[in-house]
């Protein structure tokens, strides 16, 4: 905008002038021509933010910030995969395309003290599945007086497998456990990542929400509180069902099974592994260790009477052939066990089967 | 008068009010007086001194002469024209040469183009140099009040509504006879009468305390300050 003023007063290379708006102001003297007191002259009119210089520099300044930071996450590796651990403890871990640890988080409040008292990122991931194992021992999230559960979900962002070794997971968890005197269930289960998507959309980790998905389709109610909060270790005993046989899904034909003793293996369908501890209320007939028990029947799964099903240890060295008689074996034996425990637990069914 | 106002009466007077044209003439009576005992340098009388007859002769001669795009105010322009008539009358009273850039006479316009020329060159010559000798004046009148033209940059409103509320108050201070004269005296603004007569808030007031100072100055000088004063764009005074 252009302005004029008469000039009142010269100093130096600026001079005052009034304009005929009665403002008096100090402007620049005009570079061209003779310039004295008196002389009408126009001058260009000061516009817009009386500072903007110094927001020039601020913003330019932010500008760099953000171009920097953002060139140094780009430096850190992206995680591929993403481990929740569940105790009653839930943890979140991201995992690198190699195999590390970027970052950690408790998902809920205990998770958040034990992820406050160890750091992971940067570990191989089964050392930082040892150290939070650890930690939750030393927390008494997990005691030889409980019953454990150790749940834990895999999720592979673009199916990029490699970068996970169940088996050293399982191998960490183990480890830590035999460390501590304990003995417990433990889970570990790949799983899609839209189910990851789901579980953090509804504020619970991966494995509680696969766990609320597997409880509706079987019937077993649970409320969204109870399953955020509660140690899983009670909540089998509440419930009276195993998490192995919850999320070890009965779809599985082509489980090839291997492992030893009390483990099945699964490949990529995941490593459950029932707890082994005979004050346990789920002790199996010491000499009936061949028993295997890998899918609930789909008599027993309908058979509200049977909401609870004992898992045996698992012997999977018999082939796959002989699957089928055993499971009618197995059945039968569930059925009886069941049977022995419906005084205990007759209550509870009718209760549940009324609700 | 406002000079705006002075402006806008020349076009009706030039457009064929008689009235108003006899009405200007005498309401500016004071101002040729002054010219033209400044000139004599003695005090004149009306009906007694030719200057006088002769000035306001002038001026009648100034309002058709005058012109907007010649970029002087009109009662600086009639000025000009009274001193220059002076001057004249003077010359043939005298019959001593002053070197003057003589005036052409009315009616023989068509004299020469070199003569209009002279007294135009003339013209702007005057109006520059007095326009100087105005702010340095104006400068001098300030500075008596203990204001200069650098606090006035410092105090005076970025607003145009705070700075056209100060005028208000400037020209409300020169209205009252009792309150400029105190003013004159004390060289202090009575702010509490102005914030009465305003509804001007105090702080306000003496945030614009210097402006005030120098606008009224303006306003109740305003014949001294003929350029200044319409340059600037003043409230009208009631």
């Amino acid at each position: 905008m252009e302005d004029r003023g008469i000039v009142a007063k010269i100093k130096g290379k600026s001079c005052i002038v009034i304009t005929p708006d009665g403002e008096f102001k100090n402007v620049p003297l005009p570079g061209s021509g003779l310039t004295g007191i008196g002389h009408e002259i126009t001058f260009r009119k000061k516009r817009g933010v009386p500072y903007l210089r110094h927001f020039m520099v601020a913003a330019s300044m932010l500008l760099v910030f953000i171009f920097a930071g953002r060139f140094y996450l780009g430096q850190a590796p992206e995680a591929s995969a993403y481990m929740t651990i569940d105790i009653n403890p839930s943890i979140e871990l991201a995992v690198a395309s190699d195999g590390k640890v970027v970052s950690g988080s408790g998902l809920n409040s205990d998770g958040k003290i034990i992820m406050s008292k160890i750091k992971v990122k940067g570990c191989a991931l089964p050392e930082a599945v040892e150290l939070i194992i650890e930690q939750a021992i030393a927390d008494h999230f997990l005691s030889p007086e409980q019953d454990n559960v150790v749940l834990a979900t895999i999720t592979f962002d673009n199916g990029e497998a490699a970068a996970i070794d169940l088996e050293s997971v399982y191998g960490a968890i183990r480890d830590s456990m035999d460390a501590g005197g304990l003995d417990a269930e433990v889970i570990i289960k790949p799983v899609q990542p839209e189910v990851r998507q789901e579980a953090i959309k509804s504020g619970v980790s991966t494995g509680r929400f696969l766990l609320l998905q597997k409880s509706a389709e079987k019937n077993i109610q649970f409320s969204a509180g109870e399953l955020g909060t509660m140690n899983l270790g009670e909540m089998e005993r509440e419930k009276k069902m195993s998490l192995v046989n919850l999320l070890n899904d009965a779809d599985e034909e082509d489980a090839t099974g291997i492992g030893g003793e009390q483990e099945n293996m699964y490949g990529q369908r995941g490593i459950f592994v029932e707890r082994n501890n005979p004050g346990s209320k789920n002790t199996p007939e010491a000499d009936k260790k061949q028993d295997k028990e890998i899918d609930i029947p789909d008599n027993k799964k309908l058979d509200k009477d049977n909401g609870k099903i004992n898992v045996n240890e698992h012997d999977l060295k018999n082939g796959d052939e002989e699957k089928d008689s055993q499971r009618d074996n197995s059945s039968g034996k569930t059925k009886g066990k069941s049977n022995d425990k419906d005084e205990r637990f007759g209550g509870e069914q009718g209760r549940n089967g009324n609700r | 008068m406002h000079p705006v106002q002075v402006e806008e009466n020349i076009r009706k007077i030039k457009e064929g009010d008689r009235l108003l044209r006899e009405d200007f003439l005498e309401h500016n009576k004071t101002f040729i007086h002054k010219i033209a005992c400044k000139f004599a340098r003695r005090l004149l009388e009306w009906g007694r001194d030719d200057e006088l007859a002769i000035a306001l002769m002038a001026l009648d001669e100034a309002i058709d002469r005058f012109r907007t795009d010649m970029g002087v105010p009109f009662l600086a322009y009639a000025r000009i024209v009274i001193l220059s008539r002076l001057t004249d009358h003077r010359r043939r009273e005298n019959r001593s040469a002053l070197v003057e850039v003589p005036l052409p006479q009315q009616g023989d316009e068509s004299n020469s183009a070199e003569f209009s020329k002279a007294w135009e060159v003339h013209l702007l010559e005057t109006a520059t140099r007095e326009r100087i000798e105005e702010i340095k004046e104006f400068a001098e009148l300030l500075n008596g009040y203990g204001v200069s033209f650098e606090d006035l940059v410092k105090c005076s409103p970025r607003h145009r509504d705070t700075r056209s509320s100060l005028m208000l108050a400037a020209a409300e201070l020169t209205k009252r006879e009792n309150l400029l004269k105190e003013f004159r005296v004390k060289k202090k603004l009575p702010l509490l009468e102005l914030e009465n007569c305003t509804g001007i808030s105090r702080k306000t007031l003496e945030r614009g305390r210097k402006y005030i100072i120098a606008i009224s100055l303006l306003i109740s000088r305003q014949n001294d300050f003929l350029y200044l004063s319409s340059y600037l764009r003043l409230p009208v005074q009631g």
